[in-house]
């Protein structure tokens, strides 16, 4: 058998004994509608660079219309935006939550970890959502 | 299938065309998690958030055809990143060596059925980086070697040697496995 003929036996293997599971594809069917297209984007331009997994991690967005710093740390996310007010919108996959934003701070508890993004409404009413970022 | 039109058609909204790039391309990004040895739930976690970073990004993808390499880049990442988060650091590769004797052969009789398990075990036994690589190239369907280099951050050059080493490497290890070497 030659290399080529044994790493399909391989690939048999693989396929038998660690497929991809159906929820991980369920999952990746379903991220199509977390697409955002009426919102403006605020960039990540800012991530405090990770060491250790117990630190806080701190990220900074930008968009035309606002700039979001979060700070993220057991499931706290605490924001402070300027250009917004009104409510910020605290996003996983899996879940939303509205929190009032007071004198530009907000705080999200419980929030999931993986994945988070926060949506806000500027002062002139354009929504804006932040990219990606892992909490 | 056609990658950049399938592509295009997602970033429209079509359910359908996205369902047919992630048929495509779950099997590759599954392998590189799992060649980061994540446990089901990171690699999970790595490989939805690949798909979300692509949802994202669905406007903005330079090179569409290239969309398999921008992939298997955008995983690794996640996947430093989970480990960077967990506090693990991604272990130093070892340099591999090539078998003592020169690889023996193996026929395809000892390797068919039930014994694919046992082929499974075999496998795990491999060194790290023999386990990571061989992992990528077993993905369905087969990954291209740009692919599998973006993937690990390798030389596309070193992939071909390498593969050939570790091929061998696994091949000394069934030879020894009592399982694979008995005959019916």
């Amino acid at each position: 058998m030659n290399d080529d003929e044994f790493l399909d036996v391989l690939r048999a293997a693989a396929d038998e004994f660690d497929p991809v599971p159906a929820g991980v594809l369920r999952d990746a069917s379903a991220a199509l509608a977390l697409r955002s297209l009426d919102a403006e984007l605020a960039e990540l331009v800012e991530a405090e660079a990770l060491v250790r997994g117990d630190e806080p991690v701190t990220l900074a967005f930008e968009s035309a219309h606002v700039t979001l710093n979060l700070e993220i740390s057991d499931g706290v996310v605490r924001g402070f935006v300027t250009g917004a007010e009104g409510e910020a919108v605290v996003e996983t996959p899996r879940s939303r939550r509205a929190v009032p934003i007071s004198d530009g701070w907000f705080t999200a508890a419980e929030v999931p970890s993986g994945l988070v993004r926060v949506r806000v409404t500027s002062l002139d009413g354009t929504p804006v959502v932040t990219e990606w970022a892992r909490g | 299938m056609d990658i950049p039109a399938s592509l295009a058609a997602a970033a429209r909204g079509d359910q359908a065309a996205w369902d047919a790039l992630v048929r495509q391309f779950s099997g590759l990004l599954w392998s590189i998690a799992r060649a980061h040895r994540f446990s089901d739930a990171d690699a999970a976690d790595a490989v939805q958030c690949t798909w979300i970073k692509l949802v994202e990004h669905l406007d903005g993808i330079a090179e569409p055809e290239r969309l398999a390499g921008w992939l298997a880049t955008t995983a690794r990442h996640e996947c430093l990143q989970l480990l960077r988060r967990a506090g693990r650091l991604p272990e130093p590769a070892e340099e591999i060596a090539d078998s003592p004797d020169p690889a023996p052969d193996v026929d395809h009789a000892m390797l068919v059925g039930e014994r694919n398990a046992a082929l499974w075990r075999v496998f795990e036994e491999l060194p790290d980086r023999c386990r990571r690589l061989l992992r990528v190239l077993m993905a369905s369907p087969p990954p291209a070697y740009a692919e599998v280099a973006l993937a690990l951050d390798m030389p596309v050059g070193s992939i071909g040697p390498i593969r050939q080493r570790c091929l061998g490497r696994l091949k000394a290890l069934v030879r020894g496995n009592e399982v694979l070497e008995e005959r019916s």
